[in-house]
């Protein structure tokens, strides 16, 4: 009987075991452990997170969501416990592992932010090269963009290193890929002043140029003349007079004369004829003609057709945003046809893209017939009295300002823009006067902080001039005004030399 | 959280309990073993509920009904976040945005479940809420519309499973709410093929400029594995073939909704709708690679409901 229970019993766990056996394999795919994962990674446990991602892997080492796993571990190493060492590990045989995947670009990719954080800038950009080389072969569009970002890491990479040479390989590379690109008139600048860095200054002449001649539409191009004129003068003889002439025609065109600006855009053409300049001088005809009928249609439709004649993103207008504001006043063109009872907010988004495009005439009239249907809507008066600042109507701009304090007096934006009319009259004192009025309304809107710095650094008053750009920069560090407020406070107070006796005081 | 499986923590202390009590055999202590001796693998809740043929409102409720009610996500005093897609002024007729019927009924049933608060939020104007017709039909059953359009309203969160971001700034509302319930409309986009669940959440977050510049595909299926919606409603009451994603382009009045917990799923199925192979928009494989969802549909659970 007792050898008969035990046999019995010795059956049964042996089946027990198979049958077992048999569920586990037929379960080898399952994911349990991967939502365990996930579950403890979505409440920020990450020990528990990485002990289930690497339970999954162990059991499930062949799974297609093992890469997955590894991915999220060394990830977590990388990000939030900040331990290179083990990143680094991890990604590198996430990349040996999954050739010619996706894990292996993007592992590539972590694996050299890694290095960077150890700044080991020397092997971040080796795997950086290594990635690039790759991609490069793809026709996918996503992988050319993902080269683009590469590049960029390069060029912080071989900055550190001090390698002037590969840093000038790698600007040509990024302008010839795509000088199209929104960024390209700066990456032209950036690359004269590497040569400059490399002391090659007649290539860097050459580069200035460039930027010049290719983008005269840019802010990189006014610099290039305002920073470097002497520069390249002490290199060779550059007429300067097409490129002013196409400036005055721009600024011409930004005030509303738009007759000079037309005459003036076609000397160009005629002074420098199939050169990019030229090509970039018809372009802004097309929107000098924009500006005096408000057909964004019209543009939009020439936009669409020249972009492609272009090589140089039509001489360095942002064309994305040209056509994203377009597009806006397209859009509330087509909403005010369907509802032609509209309370104001169609003329608002209309005399928004107006004013964004430099139509500042066309912005007016919508607005103004936006007010008349809404005449309690504070954007329609604060859009309006920017309008008037853009065709230099000061007195116009700071009575509409005067309107929008009015209806909205709670509002500090009320003040800032009343402010910024006195400010573009050049009524210093007045302009003071309503920024302080809008911190008084409400102590944390940030921009009175940073005009008032400004304005006080132009008078020399260093002390109020540093109060208020430290607090801008406190509240909006991240803002791109803040670099310029930091550029200032580092011009008035710059940082002490390491050897000197105030320094080793600190230190001691 | 499914209910109707064993919870996770449970999960894991079960295992161990039974780990030790039987020392020696390791088969035991794994939990796949536990969790397959517990659960068949045919059993368990549907993955996709499809309701058909009735209009956007009673099509929503049907779908809700078949997945298993909406009491089995929305409990009594929960704050609820309903995201639809108001990215465009236009009313249902242009198919570019979420049918107000949609929403409001999910409102309703959110409310009717016991919900303290529902919010419809998107990072999109008030004036787009105002015009499509959401605002009209979400005050009406006394949701809070909430325009995100303002980076105060947000905050960032680690994307640690992500393959291009690593961070993202979420709204918070989104992050606070105990359900998150995803309401996307069903239509064409021009860069992505198509925008559907997983694209739909590129409203609830702050810097989209960020996601266009860095491969659109791929920053979408990144930010799905970050935010995991309690319940998609897909509305493909009428679908917008062309032209997307603002439209006015061809529609197909496919009088569907459909409702699941799995945006791979939901997605790849509603891809289907338009002929489309799942695995050839970039967004889906890449979310099926991270682990987010299954995008095949034959392995799907489906269960379809005709509505009269």
């Amino acid at each position: 009987m007792r050898k008969d229970a035990m046999v019995r019993a010795t059956t049964a766990a042996t089946f027990l075991v198979l049958t077992l056996l048999w569920v586990h394999v037929c379960r080898a795919g399952d994911t349990d452990m991967f939502d365990l994962g996930n579950e403890f990674l979505s409440k920020g446990e990450y020990a528990e997170a990485v002990k289930a991602y690497e339970t999954f892997v162990k059991e499930n080492p062949e799974h297609r969501l093992a890469a997955a796993a590894q991915w999220t571990i060394a990830n977590i190493y990388l990000t939030s416990e900040e331990d290179y060492e083990r990143a680094v590990a991890l990604f590198q045989s996430i990349v040996s592992a999954y050739p010619n995947t996706e894990w292996e670009v993007f592992g590539s990719y972590r694996l050299s932010q890694c290095y960077e954080h150890q700044e080991n800038w020397e092997k971040a950009a080796g795997v950086y090269r290594i990635t690039i080389e790759r991609l490069s072969l793809s026709a996918d569009p996503a992988a050319q963009e993902r080269v683009r970002g590469l590049r960029r890491r390069l060029i912080t990479c071989y900055q550190n290193m001090g390698d002037h040479e590969s840093l000038i390989r790698t600007y040509h590379e990024i302008v010839e890929a795509d000088p199209r690109a929104p960024s390209a008139a700066l990456d032209q600048f950036a690359l004269a002043q590497a040569y400059l860095g490399a002391d090659v200054p007649d290539r860097a002449v050459d580069n200035f140029i460039l930027v010049v001649e290719r983008y005269p539409s840019s802010g990189y191009a006014a610099r290039v003349h305002s920073e470097y004129a002497e520069m390249i003068a002490s290199q060779r003889e550059y007429d300067w007079a097409p490129f002013s002439l196409y400036q005055s025609g721009l600024r011409s065109a930004e005030i509303g004369q738009y007759e000079e600006a037309l005459t003036k855009f076609d000397e160009v053409i005629e002074l420098q004829p199939n050169t990019g300049m030229a090509r970039a001088a018809v372009f802004q005809r097309h929107c000098v003609e924009y500006r005096k009928t408000g057909d964004a249609a019209a543009l939009r439709e020439i936009l669409a057709s020249m972009g492609e004649e272009y090589p140089y993103g039509l001489g360095g207008v942002d064309v994305g945003r040209l056509n994203y504001f377009l597009g806006m006043i397209i859009d509330a063109q087509r909403e005010l046809q369907s509802n032609p009872e509209d309370v104001g907010g169609s003329y608002l988004r209309m005399g928004i893209g107006y004013h964004q495009t430099g139509a500042h005439f066309c912005g007016i009239d919508s607005l103004k017939k936006g007010i008349t249907r809404a005449p309690q809507t504070p954007n329609l008066y604060n859009i309006l009295g920017y309008c008037y600042i853009g065709v230099q109507r000061y007195d116009e701009a700071i009575s509409t300002f005067q309107k929008l304090i009015d209806v909205a007096p709670e509002d500090p934006n009320s003040y800032d823009s009343m402010a910024e009319g006195y400010y573009s009259r050049g009524d210093t004192a007045m302009a003071i006067q309503f920024y302080q009025q809008s911190l008084a309304v409400d102590s944390t809107f940030t921009n009175p902080y940073y005009m008032l710095g400004r304005i006080y650094y132009e008078l020399g008053d260093k002390e109020r001039a540093m109060e208020h750009l430290a607090r801008y920069v406190e509240l909006d560090p991240s803002s791109y005004q803040a670099e310029t407020a930091r550029g200032l406070l580092n011009e008035l107070n710059p940082p002490l030399p390491a050897d000197s006796p105030e320094t080793q005081g600190v230190r001691q | 959280m499914d209910e109707s499986r064993l919870s996770r923590r449970e999960f894991l202390i079960r295992g161990a309990t039974l780990g030790l009590t039987c020392a020696g055999f390791s088969l035991l202590s794994s939990p796949s073993v536990l969790k397959a001796m517990s659960e068949p693998a045919a059993s368990g809740p549907l993955d996709l509920a499809i309701a058909k043929g009735g209009d956007p409102s009673g099509n929503t409720i049907k779908a809700i009904e078949t997945l298993g009610g909406i009491g089995r996500f929305v409990k009594k005093g929960n704050k609820v976040v309903v995201k639809p897609n108001p990215c465009t002024p236009n009313r249902p007729e242009i198919a570019s945005t979420t049918n107000p019927a949609v929403v409001e009924t999910v409102v309703a049933m959110c409310l009717e479940a016991g919900a303290r608060e529902v919010v419809v939020l998107s990072h999109d104007s008030l004036s787009n809420f105002e015009r499509n017709g959401i605002m009209e039909a979400a005050s009406r059953t006394g949701a809070r519309v909430v325009a995100a359009v303002t980076r105060d309203l947000y905050e960032s969160v680690p994307v640690l499973r992500g393959r291009v971001l690593q961070e993202v700034e979420i709204a918070r509302d989104v992050l606070d709410a105990d359900v998150f319930i995803n309401m996307p409309i069903a239509k064409h986009h021009s860069e992505t093929g198509l925008t559907l669940s997983m694209k739909n959440l590129m409203g609830i977050n702050w810097d989209r400029g960020y996601f266009h510049q860095h491969g659109l595909q791929q920053a979408i299926a990144d930010l799905s594995t970050a935010v995991k919606p309690a319940l998609i409603v897909m509305d493909a009451n009428r679908i917008l073939l062309t032209n997307g994603p603002s439209g006015p382009g061809e529609t197909r009045d496919e009088k569907a909704v459909i409702a699941g917990t799995d945006p791979v799923a939901v997605d790849a199925y509603t891809a289907t709708l338009f002929g489309r192979n799942p695995e050839d928009i970039g967004h889906i494989r890449y979310a099926y690679e991270l682990g987010v969802g299954e995008m095949n549909v034959e392995k799907l659970r489906i269960k379809e409901e005709s509505v009269h």
